[in-house]
């Protein structure tokens, strides 16, 4: 398989995560969903919910495989937005007070996505051939995770100033976490947020390499933002206990994709 | 085709900073203002002096589910608490249901980490009242 194939499982992984991330709140909304356990998937899930997502998600895997597999991908890309965008408004509908959108559940996937479609579209209307097309779409994929990186370290700056990497900011951060999870993990998160030189390692790590992320739309440093990327991704999973499957992949997917 | 990736990344960010959270362009906030804390705050739930999981209870009765998550109180597990206040309030015990047999507390422990990394906390109930244990498929 080539690296271009390589990525477009990659992506396609992500797009089913995030598909998968959306209907296991709109299934479950009674449920505790991120402090309960997988015990939750033994309990009846909402009709409302059943229903929609039993309709949508035979949809969404084909547009997946569609898309993954380069079959009219505007189209297939289109319908893959749409689809994320209707579950996304029922999901919002179903958890009150807007927590879905205030307790940070992005959407990465959507937005490497919706980059692909508009300037694949772009092209493709100036005449450009498939494969050219093909390459604009992924570019800005790219340039949008870059841009989603960069917002990231904005927001830290602009609502915490230069202080939040600091070692103490970590260390709450990391201790109020080491109180769930396996047993292993909770001494790990204790020790870690017991030590303030690891604690401010992860502070820089985490705030300077978010800005650094913008260099991801130049595709010289795309692998090393990947690989950054990837490293933040496994620290915020053992650290923070956030499983985010779609974000440690994402970059790595895009970097295959772009060439 | 170089021009591309940035072009794409400037407006991304610039339609995401005027927009705000708007599917799916987003500020990316999460986790951006903890620089304004001096100590954290991590839910706890116990049935009769035990820690549990809230989810394992049902039939909750005693107390007003509002007062839940005081104001003041620097948590950054905020899905966990809007879980369990969601929890709650679909499993209160029904007017004439009576009490549970079970003593439930719901809280926060607090907690600080001096600059040498010693932790310290301390709990603090901000829930109590009777439940009942959960068993089986619902």
């Amino acid at each position: 398989m080539t690296g271009a194939g390589i990525g477009s499982v990659l992506f396609g992984i992500c797009l089913l995560h995030s598909w998968a991330n959306s209907s296991t709140h709109v299934l479950y909304p009674h449920e505790a969903v991120y402090s309960g356990g997988p015990s939750m998937f033994l309990r009846s899930a909402s009709k409302r919910g059943l229903a929609v997502v039993g309709a949508t998600t035979p949809v969404f895997l084909l547009a997946t495989v569609a898309f993954c597999m380069g079959t009219r991908p505007l189209l297939s890309g289109a319908v893959l937005l749409g689809l994320m965008a209707g579950i996304r408004q029922l999901e919002r509908r179903m958890w009150h007070d807007e927590i879905v959108v205030k307790l940070g559940k992005y959407v990465p996937a959507a937005a490497a996505l919706l980059g692909y479609v508009v300037a694949r579209g772009i092209a493709e209307l100036t005449g450009q051939t498939d494969e050219v097309a093909n390459a604009a779409g992924w570019e800005a994929g790219c340039g949008v995770m870059g841009g989603a990186f960069f917002l990231a370290g904005l927001a830290k700056l602009r609502e915490s100033g230069m202080s939040w990497s600091k070692a103490r900011n970590q260390a709450i951060l990391i201790v109020e976490r080491s109180y769930s999870g396996p047993m292993p993990v909770r001494a790990l998160r204790k020790w870690v947020a017991a030590s303030p030189t690891l604690c401010l390692a992860a502070g820089l790590y985490g705030f300077y390499g978010e800005f650094l992320g913008l260099l991801f739309a130049v595709s010289w440093a795309r692998w090393p933002i990947a690989i950054f990327s990837v490293l933040l991704q496994i620290g915020i999973t053992v650290l923070l206990g956030y499983i985010e499957l779609e974000w440690m992949l994402i970059m790595v997917a895009l970097a295959l994709l772009s060439g | 085709m170089v021009w591309i990736a940035p072009v794409a990344a400037l407006v991304y960010i610039v339609v995401s900073l005027a927009i705000g959270d708007w599917f799916p362009f987003s500020r990316y906030s999460m986790y951006a203002s903890i620089g304004a804390r001096d100590h954290g705050a991590a839910p706890y739930c116990k049935a009769n002096g035990e820690f549990t999981t809230v989810d394992r209870l049902e039939h909750f009765g005693g107390f007003d589910v509002a007062h839940i998550y005081p104001q003041g109180i620097p948590c950054s597990l905020e899905w966990q608490v809007h879980e369990a206040r969601r929890w709650i309030e679909a499993h209160m015990a029904p007017p004439d249901g009576g009490p549970g047999d079970v003593a439930m507390e719901f809280g926060f422990r607090l907690i600080w980490v001096d600059d040498k990394g010693h932790i310290t906390e301390k709990l603090r109930p901000t829930l109590n009242g009777t439940a009942r244990r959960r068993t089986g498929r619902r």
